[in-house]
């Protein structure tokens, strides 16, 4: 099996999904061969880690689910595919301001709580202390009430729950400020921040 | 190959390999099921009368035993037209079934009745089915079957 990176493995990548149909390691190769930039485009389109795993899981566990649909030959079209796929659910998320997990909850998955480690990756790899300026000015672009719900969720990580008590609301309602506000401030920044299919 | 990712997504990926493993072998079960059914043969058993599937019609005055081999199909018009003519006349005889030398004997049900006598075998060469009616025993050669 190719490696993420590793030479060839772009190449290889649209047999790790058409193989998985008979050989459960060449999912587990696809899911090692996509999951970084994956992860990285919902953390930088995000800026929340647990949201950002979420949608990820569900990413894959839909691609699970439908891969005997795919009907792509190179691995250009599977990863166009798999992102077809993460920007759906990554709309649907801004839309409504939670993550489905309907393929995951069929998955039988459980939601794992992140660590440090788990955080310090995705922030690595999304580059996000680097765009620490650029971020700020974005925040800076979005509604007062949507800012705080960020800074409260994603600065400070605190459940949602808890936010919504202190702004005398609902958890439904600090969610859709949140992900409205990462919409904004995603249009803000545009393409000053590099796309994870350039990553 | 997952050692370079954090503990939730290196979690994530056995999950998903346990998932798609099992959902493998389920689509294998369902396309080993769907394909044997393709090689599956019917017996169309019809007693108490000569039935002529060609015509689709029976003779009532003649009292002879029947075995006839048929494939069965999604819509069997065969077995929608034995019901229909020879339900009343049903003998619910038993049918001994040999393949590969093994004999079993499976109730035949009325007239009209799917026995399945093929399923899981290859080889048919010498396969019978026999059935004792009114004390006339017809002997079917199941090799030969459509």
């Amino acid at each position: 099996m190719a490696m993420p990176g590793s030479p060839g493995s772009a190449a290889e990548g649209a047999t790790f999904l058409v193989h998985s149909l008979s050989d459960a390691d060449a999912f587990a190769a696809f899911y090692t061969l996509y999951v970084g930039r994956v992860s990285v485009y919902f953390v930088r389109r995000i800026f929340d880690p647990e949201v950002a795993v979420d949608l990820t899981a569900e990413t894959f566990a839909l691609a699970l689910e439908r891969r005997r649909q795919f009907r792509g030959r190179s691995a250009e079209e599977e990863q166009g595919w798999l992102f077809a796929i993460a920007r759906s659910l990554l709309h649907g998320y801004w839309r409504k301001g939670r993550v489905e997990q309907t393929a995951v909850v069929r998955l039988g998955r459980e939601r794992p709580s992140l660590g440090t480690e788990d955080i310090e990756y995705l922030h690595r790899q999304a580059g996000l202390d680097g765009l620490r300026g650029r971020l700020a000015e974005a925040l800076g672009a979005v509604r007062p009430d949507q800012a705080a719900a960020i800074r409260a969720r994603v600065l400070e990580e605190r459940e949602y729950a808890e936010i919504a008590a202190e702004f005398r609301t609902t958890p439904d309602v600090i969610r859709a400020r949140v992900s409205r506000g990462l919409k904004t401030m995603q249009r803000y920044l545009g393409d000053r921040i590099p796309d994870a299919l350039d990553a | 190959m997952s050692r370079d990712l954090p503990p939730a997504l290196d979690e994530l990926r056995d999950q998903l390999r346990s998932a798609a493993a099992r959902d493998n072998e389920v689509e294998r079960r369902v396309a080993h099921r769907v394909l044997g059914m393709r090689r599956r043969q019917w017996l169309l058993v019809a007693l108490g009368g000569r039935w002529s599937r060609s015509a689709g019609s029976r003779s009532r005055s003649a009292r002879s035993t029947a075995v006839r081999p048929a494939r069965r199909r999604a819509v069997p018009p065969e077995r929608s037209e034995a019901d229909r003519r020879l339900r009343h006349v049903a003998h619910r005889r038993p049918v001994r079934v040999t393949i590969a030398g093994v004999t079993r004997t499976v109730a035949a049900g009325g007239p009209g009745t799917f026995i399945d006598v093929r399923e899981g075998v290859a080889d048919m060469e010498g396969a019978s089915a026999t059935t004792t009616v009114g004390g006339q025993t017809t002997r079917r050669s199941l090799g030969s079957a459509p």
